[in-house]
């Protein structure tokens, strides 16, 4: 037999079908609290971030400044931002 | 065959039940496979428990409370084994979710009181949630820790009001409240492994797994 039955409605089908079971699964109370795919150290996940060199050297005088690291600077600023919100060109966001 | 114990109320037995339903077929010479689908691990605690008193025969246990990783590892381990056994924790998670999507039967123990009879309509609307994107879940409520004496009008009613509720079928072999189901579940072992022996409680777990499979 040379010629193929088309597949395409039971792919189709099949692919429908994933898409509810993986909505029906993450459609749970407990969903959102699993974590970002990635590095854990401890209870922290680690992240690779880059900044402009002369950030990191404010931010690194801010850190020397109040005694603290510089992943500690920046873990709190994110914290206010993410917390308190941003301010930019004076508009709340 | 997968099957899941689970009930989205806590405390009606679902992990003592499980350890029990999994050594029993264990026992029988199938080979077993617990996936203990509840954050707590206390079916994974009471399988390392055995595992460490060197009790035979031996089983596979694996706790995964992450719904998505609990369905991917299931389909990809579960043709090594003859029977799944899930114990899926006490509310609606991912993990309660992803083993309904995979389970044959489900089973849903509930105690003869008020509050366990009340919390059926939840588990139900979830079953009705996975039949409609999936065929063939089966799915039993099973009375649990039901008051000891055979004619406990608590246990008929219980049983009764089992009807009203369309997802489930009743499975008339109720498993009472005794303290060797406990007690065994706590050493990692099932009823029938437990000395002194409880002819009662043995009695019980075999009816329930000769209805199961």
């Amino acid at each position: 037999m040379t010629i193929t039955r088309p597949k395409a409605k039971t792919q189709l089908f099949n692919a429908t079908q994933e898409i509810a079971t993986t909505d029906f699964i993450a459609g749970a109370p407990d969903a959102g609290t699993t974590r970002p795919k990635g590095i854990q150290k401890g209870n922290k996940q680690q992240i690779s971030l880059t900044m402009s060199p002369a950030l990191l050297i404010k931010v690194d005088e801010l850190a020397e400044k109040l005694g603290l690291s510089r992943a500690a600077i920046i873990n709190m600023a994110v914290y206010r931002a993410v917390e308190h919100g941003l301010t930019i060109d004076g508009l709340e966001k | 065959m997968i099957l899941t114990i689970g009930n989205t109320k806590g405390g009606v037995g679902k992990t003592t039940l499980a350890v029990n339903i999994a050594i029993a077929r264990a026992i029988s010479g199938r080979d077993v496979w617990l996936v203990d689908a509840d954050r707590q691990g206390t079916a994974q605690m009471a399988i390392s428990i055995r595992a460490e008193s060197e009790h035979q025969p031996g089983l596979a246990c694996s706790q995964y409370a992450e719904g998505a990783l609990l369905r991917s590892q299931v389909k990809q381990q579960g043709h090594k084994y003859d029977d799944i056994i899930i114990d899926a924790g006490g509310r609606d998670s991912t993990a309660l979710r992803a083993a309904l999507v995979l389970s044959d039967v489900l089973l849903v123990p509930f105690q003869p009181r008020s509050y366990d009879v009340w919390a059926l309509s939840d588990i139900a609307a979830l079953v009705d949630e996975a039949r409609s994107i999936r065929d063939s879940l089966r799915a039993f409520a099973i009375l649990n820790c039901a008051d000891p004496s055979m004619t406990s009008s608590d246990n008929l009613e219980a049983a009764a009001a089992v009807a009203d509720i369309p997802q489930f079928d009743y499975l008339p072999t109720p498993v009472r409240r005794r303290k060797s189901f406990a007690n065994a579940a706590g050493q990692g072992l099932a009823v029938l492994e437990l000395h002194p022996k409880d002819p009662k409680a043995i009695e019980e777990l075999n009816n329930l797994v000769l209805a199961l499979f």
